[in-house]
């Protein structure tokens, strides 16, 4: 019996493979800017806060790759380096709201009743605040800060989360083989953990890589508006503010942090889609 | 028919046939990969004529149906030549195909409940099949014609027009898609497994409707169904197809008197008997294959017991044998007496074969007047209305019903999936009315002693988890202190017939019927007295169906665990259980031995399903 299928099935998992080619080049970029936010001090060619006011600004040359800024500081070093701030802050938020939007929703789609609607009357609250302006109004308050920007949008993106999360739950709770766990008498938490969860961690994964982009831009944009990072820190969001009155006389050193930003968060997103189609047709149950 | 219609016709076209396929093949055509779909089809259809495709799941029947219908997904190309009234069909363009549909061909698809349009009237669906020259009359014209048409269908109730299909039982649905289908007079009707989806006794009067349509307007029909009985019951001609080929095609009378092909007589062998308990019912080894996977020999050749080196060597032809019967089989003049031995055979053993009494014992499942009451808003529903049963242990018990009858609810009480309204439940003396009430001791002994095997093998293992950790899983939750788990995992695979290989499988690597082999061993890893069976063989090809009932006669016969059967099919109640209960709208309306219940019925609606049920001679 098992001789007779066993070439079906091989021949079935070999058909797999072959990752296209703009996934490669998205992972390419997002393998550069996480190594340069990791190692950026030991790859920049010049120290990124070096000023030199006698240059001043310039175009590109062979000492300065993308020119400098009108404080004479390396464009190309400075872009190195401030990808930490570009990924450190988004990877913080994706990665709590993954713990915590993902537990909150797990547990609102498998419990239901009051808990699910305390948990999704709080979401709801969550969603009707207009995100961007109450950072913006708290941290015009606070003085800004690249740190309470990230406390600011982790809580207001974790619902975004947990509403996903919830739905994929209540998706899979009336499935034979949720019920077929429940019948064996296996622990609630243990049906969701290691039954649902896996199920419904594709959306969960997609989700995290948007919000990952989307926390990318976010807190790029209160940079450049003054409220992310304090003054002086190289920051692909402070640098394009910095430099855009530059953008007629030396168009790189503004749009060449505002690139990345773009290249970074659609690289982002097309992983994320990449992911997500993968992790789902592991588990197709047809 | 009246002398108009057969003035109609001209005389040519009933030496003609009216649909005529050859050589019709139909391949996958992916960026890396051509699978093969359909291989070599050839068939004919005169008009008056009903033919049955007979296939399991996989085998192209819906392909090839759709492959006439010009309705293939993209991907899937046809070659051959399909041709109807001398215009080969494959080669028209899209805008002449549309215009055949409905007026030349029609077609009926197997499910009611996602065929009609859910947000549009009856009416109004059928006014948008009629032919184009009712475009143009008014809207009272439409709905006369409308109700006209429904009237045809045995639907006698004007107000249906104005009513939207989920207001509809599925077989008002199925005769408003007849209807639909028939709109603009089609002379070919296709139907792809019309009844499936649909009760035994609704699934007999819609075939008895299609008949009688075909008969009244001389039409062609081509049924496609998995059931080899309703092909013998309804049609004319019989065309089994098997991955993708054709393996056997014969008149029904003689097809039914001697199949010529090793698999449509397995295939015979394993659709069990109402009138009869077997010892054991014949089963086919296996599943169907990937067409791919069996090029080059008789794709039968793998599970097929007579195989030998010859069936091997090449793709057999499908040749004449007597007057009108095909046959792909090399070896059926070898082997034609050998299969007729081992039919004869089986009819003994069947006769042999008697139901023991049970005596009574104090039952393990005591029910009594359970009911339960489903509300949503002002709607209330009454799925069990005082149901009493008793199960004692070892006892295989048979729980009969159409859909709606209350029998899976019933079932899922027993588990504590679902808590009764009113009633008692006492399950090896423990009280389970509601199972939130029980202390946590009680719990896990009610869960070693009653089990629950899911309809749907397909979506009840984790799609996500492999084979062994679902049924490590299983064990430890029975028993944390476990110790050898590989152990008991390889024998539990051991049990249901699976290599201790499969551990590492995903379940999306196995067919329906080892997965649901997978589902009963995760069943059994609680050591349980009973286990439920909640149409636990009815998502399977019928060749697969018959592996798994003898699978649980098998473990019945080592574990003496008694087993609860909730199907619609009273062929496998006579085969399984000893007693039954038959239910209707939450009552039960008859019980008693198997034997005595289903050879002298007392209940008009027990009678009823008896008589509906497929069988070959005057059944419509």
């Amino acid at each position: 019996m098992t001789a007779v299928l066993e070439p079906g099935i091989l021949s079935r998992s070999r058909r797999r493979g072959r990752i296209p080619w703009i996934v490669v080049a998205c992972s390419s970029v997002i393998f550069v800017v996480v190594l340069s936010a990791f190692l950026g001090s030991m790859l920049v060619p010049l120290n990124p806060d070096a000023q030199d006011t006698a240059l001043g600004m310039s175009g590109p040359s062979g000492a300065h790759l993308l020119g400098t800024d009108q404080l004479g500081r390396d464009i190309f070093s400075r872009l190195i380096v401030g990808s930490r701030t570009a990924i450190v802050g988004p990877a913080i938020v994706a990665l709590s709201s993954m713990i915590i939007g993902d537990l909150l929703g797990l547990f609102a789609g498998y419990r239901g009743g009051w808990v699910d609607s305390l948990i999704m009357r709080w979401v709801d609250l969550m969603w009707s605040i207009p995100a961007l302006l109450l950072i913006i109004v708290v941290a015009g308050a606070f003085g800004g800060g690249y740190w309470l920007a990230i406390g600011l949008l982790i809580v207001l993106i974790v619902p975004l989360d947990v509403r996903v999360v919830r739905g994929a739950t209540i998706e899979q709770m009336p499935r034979p083989y949720v019920e077929a766990a429940r019948t064996l008498g296996v622990p609630g938490r243990r049906i969701l953990l290691s039954h649902i969860w896996p199920n419904v961690a594709p959306v969960a994964v997609a989700n995290t890589f948007l919000i990952f982009a989307t926390c990318l831009v976010s807190l790029s944009g209160l940079s450049y508006l003054g409220l992310g990072v304090s003054p002086g820190t190289p920051d692909w969001g402070l640098m394009l503010a910095e430099n855009l009155s530059l953008l007629f006389v030396s168009p790189l050193a503004a749009l060449a942090p505002g690139l990345m930003i773009v290249l970074t968060a659609a690289s982002t997103n097309i992983l994320g889609d990449w992911v997500y189609e993968r992790l789902s047709e592991k588990g197709v149950s047809r | 028919m009246t002398s108009a219609e057969i003035f109609e016709q001209p005389t040519k076209q009933v030496t003609m046939p009216l649909l005529d396929v050859t050589g019709l093949s139909i391949v996958h055509k992916t960026a890396n990969a051509t699978k093969t779909v359909v291989s070599g089809i050839d068939l004919s259809i005169s008009p008056g004529e009903m033919i049955a495709i007979v296939g399991e799941s996989g085998s192209g029947k819906s392909i090839t149906a759709k492959a006439i219908m010009g309705l293939l997904p993209t991907g899937l190309i046809p070659s051959g030549t399909v041709s109807y009234g001398g215009t080969n069909l494959l080669s028209l363009d899209e805008r002449d195909r549309r215009l055949m549909r409905g007026s030349e061909i029609g077609m009926i698809l197997q499910d009611p409940f996602t065929m009609l349009n859910p947000v549009m009237r009856c009416g109004k669906i059928l006014a948008e099949s009629l032919s184009p020259e009712f475009a143009k009359r008014s809207r009272s014209e439409k709905r006369q014609e409308a109700i006209r048409r429904l009237a045809e269908v045995g639907i006698h109730d004007p107000s249906v027009v104005d009513r939207y299909p989920f207001q509809l039982s599925g077989g008002m649905r199925q005769r408003v898609a007849i209807a639909a289908a028939l709109a603009r007079d089609p002379k070919l009707l296709i139907a792809d497994e019309p009844s499936t989806a649909l009760d035994v006794t609704t699934q007999r009067e819609i075939l008895a409707l299609i008949k009688e349509i075909q008969r009244t307007r001389g039409m062609g029909v081509m049924l496609i169904t998995h059931d080899l009985r309703l092909a013998f019951g309804t049609c004319d001609r019989v065309h089994v197809l098997y991955a993708g080929s054709l393996l056997e095609v014969a008149p029904s009378v003689e097809f039914e008197h001697e199949p010529l092909h090793p698999y449509s007589h397995g295939l015979l062998l394993s659709e069990p008997p109402v009138d009869r308990k077997l010892h054991e019912m014949l089963s086919i080894p296996g599943s169907v294959p990937d067409p791919d996977d069996v090029t080059g020999m008789c794709s039968f050749a793998p599970r097929c017991q007579w195989a030998s080196a010859v069936c091997r060597e090449g793709t057999p032809a499908l040749v004449q044998i007597g007057t009108d019967r095909l046959s792909r089989c090399v070896r059926i003049d070898e082997i034609r007496d050998e299969m007729v031995q081992l039919r004869k055979r089986i009819q003994a053993e069947a006769t042999e074969a008697v139901s023991e009494p049970d005596s009574p014992v104090e039952p393990l499942v005591r029910v009594r007047d359970v009911y339960k009451q489903f509300s949503s808003g002002k709607l209330s529903v009454r799925a069990l209305d005082g149901v009493s049963i008793d199960i004692s242990d070892g006892q295989s018990v048979g729980i009969v019903g159409e859909s709606g009858s209350g029998k899976t609810t019933l079932a899922r009480m027993l588990i504590g999936l679902e808590t009764a309204s009113g009633g008692e439940i006492e399950i090896c003396g423990i009280p389970t009315t509601d199972w939130s009430k029980l202390s946590r001791r009680d719990t896990s002994r009610l869960r070693s002693t009653v089990q629950m095997v899911f309809q749907d093998p397909y979506s009840s293992l984790n799609p996500k988890r492999s084979i062994g950790w679902t049924l490590q899983e299983a064990i430890r939750t029975h028993d944390p202190k476990a110790r050898n788990i590989a152990a008991q995992e390889a024998e539990l695979l051991k049990t249901v017939g699976l290599p201790p290989e499969y551990g590492q499988r995903k379940p999306v690597g196995l067919s329906g019927g080892e997965r649901q082999r997978v589902a009963i061993a995760r069943a059994l890893a609680a050591q349980p007295q009973l286990l439920i069976c909640d149409e636990s063989v009815s998502a399977l090809d019928m060749s697969v169906q018959a592996q798994i009932l003898n699978l649980f006669g098998k473990i019945r016969a080592e574990r003496g665990l008694g087993y609860l059967f909730i199907t619609h099919d009273l062929a496998i109640v006579r085969q399984i259980s000893d007693y039954v209960y038959v239910m209707h709208r939450g009552r039960v309306v008859e019980s008693g031995p198997t034997k005595e219940v289903l050879e002298q019925p007392a209940d008009p609606y027990t009678r009823k399903l008896i008589t509906s049920t497929p069988q070959s001679s005057d059944w419509l």
